[in-house]
């Protein structure tokens, strides 16, 4: 048990901290989702690219530094701590290029993976649809083979990034008898092609970014296709995996929303009973921490013991009991949103309050982690299916 | 960082795991719960030849010199196997208050015998009206105010208490005027006696949980209620999933907190009250699904799952409760703002 980083570990964490310090934007940077925004955004995002630090875990060849898994849970850290922007393409970053990296040929990883970095492409996922939440494997959305071309016609929902996206990695049904996860295929879909239509869907909290996404007759090349055809729920576990598995800097984003609670604990005269919440939170937010050590030394030494779901299904509930107990000391002022105008984007803690609400749906919902403890490490079996 | 344990220390507890899985089956335990002792000598005969007391005594007093994380997979292994001596005294808190707070001539007076196995310790760090293995112990450490006391219990009056598990073996201890002596390195020493004792006792936890986990997920997998077996069901599998999540978090925890008590880590007493805090609470839940899904089978006195039950709510008091932990986090939560 050694729970110290290497020397050489530690440098890279300055280096990265001085690199934030000089280049990190001053300021709060105005939504994505608008015009003024989404160029900041770009402007900051160029910066990570040029310097090298836009996805540091990624090869060198596709403008990453190689970077090992210790590096990256750093890096993630850094990046938080320092409350650096909400990556413009981090659902590239995060998923749909690992998913490429980890199926792709040669010609799909240089075709797709650059412009990621570079933001020229700016990705999201395609998985749920209306009558595909939980029970994924329901997907409608259809993928007519035609020769070198697939024809897709369906509807998606619930995209984040939606409406500033550029390309999406979907799971569509290629063979048209088939039901469940069989005969489903993994493709990324140009949006920018004819016959797709992207209608902005509002979220709860006021924030944009929600999608829904229409496809009638949408030409995309086979050659897009990623794995093999009829592969695509193997090919989408792998995204589904990235998605809940790491940590991505979460654990230092709740250590954050702790001690802003224990401030506003402080703040508000810190009661005995808000001490012992207080506490009861500490404690959870610490294991959380070694959870996401522990995971990364799963995936540093190849073991790759899957915590994905205990993560997933705890970590999404213990920051959301944080959220809740800031509500809680703050009593009447919690829903107080001084310098909000009337139906505005919520921000802060009421907004990450909401979005955590939120977390403990996408990506894959806490009842379907339940499922998948029980199932694939409990060995109980599976629900009967109608 | 390497999240994980030596080969050594490993082997360690698989061989204790061995050993104890064969001396403390159920029907041996319940055996000594009609015994007026209720401890077995041959069960203390096998954890001194394994030299489990020497482990945490140092070099010069002719100990192992080793960390709590060399022990953290046998105290796992003491509750899995619901052990019911006080080993966590015995082993841990005990030699550990009187290495740091001893002055030379107490260490040399009570560390080797300790190594040795020839004498026993037991611990009361939070009050003496019901100390743990008091009638087979030859000293008692306490705690008074900020001072920690060692006693020969051979001059002490010791009257047993009648306890919910009838594997524990509890007693009020009066110690005459006088026959205590201070451990003059008290002072600097409490925190990290302390943090042993938190750290530590959540790994007992931790293996008491799993092991009613493991038990009720069994039981799951072959109760056939409405036609199938029960585990099918999501309101029997969620329950256990928590729980599974639960212990797998603590896990995480309390193998952090006994490497950084074991590096004596500026953070360790807030990691131990942590890694004690959360085994708690995953305790509690692995306690509470553990009888409900084993419906009324699980409530009959026959049935075994009463030993980790009883274990498990003794020890959710014994070393410092929920409340109390999670008074001292959140009160260092905010002395760090």
């Amino acid at each position: 048990m050694d729970l110290t980083f290497t020397p050489e570990q530690q440098t890279f964490r300055r280096e990265l901290q001085e690199w934030f310090t000089e280049h990190g934007p001053k300021g709060r940077l105005d939504s994505p989702y608008s015009e003024p925004g989404y160029s900041q955004h770009l402007e900051w995002e160029h910066a990570l690219h040029e310097a090298g630090w836009a996805a540091p875990s990624w090869p060198a060849e596709v403008g990453g530094q190689g970077v090992d898994a210790w590096a990256e849970l750093i890096y993630d850290e850094e990046y938080a701590r320092f409350r650096l922007p909400e990556r413009l393409n981090k659902m590239g970053l995060i998923h749909g290029g690992p998913t490429v990296m980890a199926h792709g040929t040669e010609q799909q990883k240089s075709e797709w993976l650059p412009g990621i970095l570079t933001c020229e492409d700016i990705w999201c996922q395609g998985f749920s649809e209306p009558g595909a939440g939980s029970d994924l494997a329901a997907v409608r959305t259809t993928g007519r083979i035609m020769g070198d071309a697939m024809i897709v016609d369906g509807q998606k929902i619930w995209t984040s990034q939606g409406i500033i996206a550029t390309t999406m990695f979907a799971l569509v049904r290629t063979d048209q008898e088939s039901r469940g996860h069989r005969g489903l295929t993994f493709v990324i879909i140009d949006l920018r092609s004819p016959g797709v239509e992207i209608r902005p869907l509002g979220q709860l909290h006021g924030n944009p970014g929600f999608a829904e996404v229409f496809f009638s007759g949408v030409e995309v090349p086979v050659a897009n296709v990623i794995g093999e055809v009829g592969d695509g729920w193997h090919v989408a576990s792998t995204s589904l995996a990235l998605e809940r598995g790491t940590a991505r800097g979460s654990h230092t984003r709740m250590e954050q929303a702790l001690v802003d609670l224990a401030r506003d604990t402080a703040a508000t005269g810190a009661s005995g009973a808000s001490v012992r919440r207080l506490g009861e939170l500490a404690a959870w937010v610490a294991a959380y921490e070694q959870a996401a050590y522990a995971s990364t030394h799963e995936i540093a030494t190849g073991r790759g013991k899957d915590y994905a779901s205990v993560i997933k299904m705890l970590g999404t509930q213990i920051l959301t009991a944080v959220h809740e107990e800031n509500l809680e000391v703050l009593g009447a002022d919690a829903e107080v949103m001084a310098d909000h105008g009337p139906n505005a984007e919520m921000y802060g803690m009421r907004r990450n309050y909401w979005h955590g609400r939120g977390a403990e749906i996408y990506a894959g919902s806490n009842e379907i982690q339940r499922n998948i403890i029980a199932e694939r490490q409990l060995g109980l079996p599976k629900e009967p299916r109608g | 960082m390497k999240i994980a344990f030596e080969p050594e220390q490993q082997a360690l507890a698989a061989g204790f795991d061995r050993a104890v899985g064969a001396l403390a089956k159920p029907e041996a335990l319940r055996a000594l719960w009609d015994d007026e002792t209720g401890r077995s000598p041959e069960f203390w005969e096998a954890v001194v030849g394994m030299g489990l007391p020497a482990i945490l005594v140092p070099e010069d007093c002719g100990g192992f010199g080793g960390g709590l994380v060399d022990l953290a997979l046998v105290l796992e292994s003491i509750g899995r196997h619901a052990v019911p001596d006080a080993l966590l005294e015995a082993l841990v808190t005990g030699p550990v208050a009187l290495a740091r707070a001893g002055s030379p001539e107490q260490q040399e007076r009570w560390l080797p015998g300790i190594a040795d196995g020839s004498l026993r310790a037991t611990v009361a760090l939070r009050g003496l009206a019901s100390v743990p293995d008091a009638h087979v112990s030859d000293l008692l450490v306490y705690r008074q105010g900020d001072d920690l006391l060692v006693v020969d219990l051979g001059g002490c009056t010791v009257t047993r208490q009648t306890v919910m598990d009838p594997s524990r073996r509890q007693f009020a201890v009066e110690v005459p005027e006088g026959a205590a002596e201070v451990l003059p390195g008290s002072a600097g020493a409490l925190d990290i006696v302390l943090a042993h004792e938190a750290a530590g006792s959540a790994s007992v936890l931790i293996g008491l949980s799993q092991r009613m986990v493991d038990d009720t997920v069994a039981y799951a997998k072959v109760r056939e209620q409405f036609g199938r077996v029960i585990g099918s069901f999501q309101a029997v599998k969620h329950q256990l999933a928590d729980a599974t999540a639960r212990i797998q978090m603590a896990s995480f925890q309390a193998h952090a907190a006994a490497a950084k008590v074991a590096g004596d880590a500026d953070d360790a007493r807030f990691a131990a009250l942590a890694a004690r805090q959360v085994a708690l609470d995953a305790e509690f839940e692995a306690n509470r699904a553990a009888l409900q899904l084993h419906g009324g089978i699980g409530f009959t006195w026959e049935h075994d799952l009463q030993i980790w039950l009883k274990r498990g709510k003794a020890l959710e008091q014994a070393h410092g409760n929920r409340g109390e932990i999670a008074d001292e986090i959140g009160a260092a939560v905010l002395a760090r703002l």
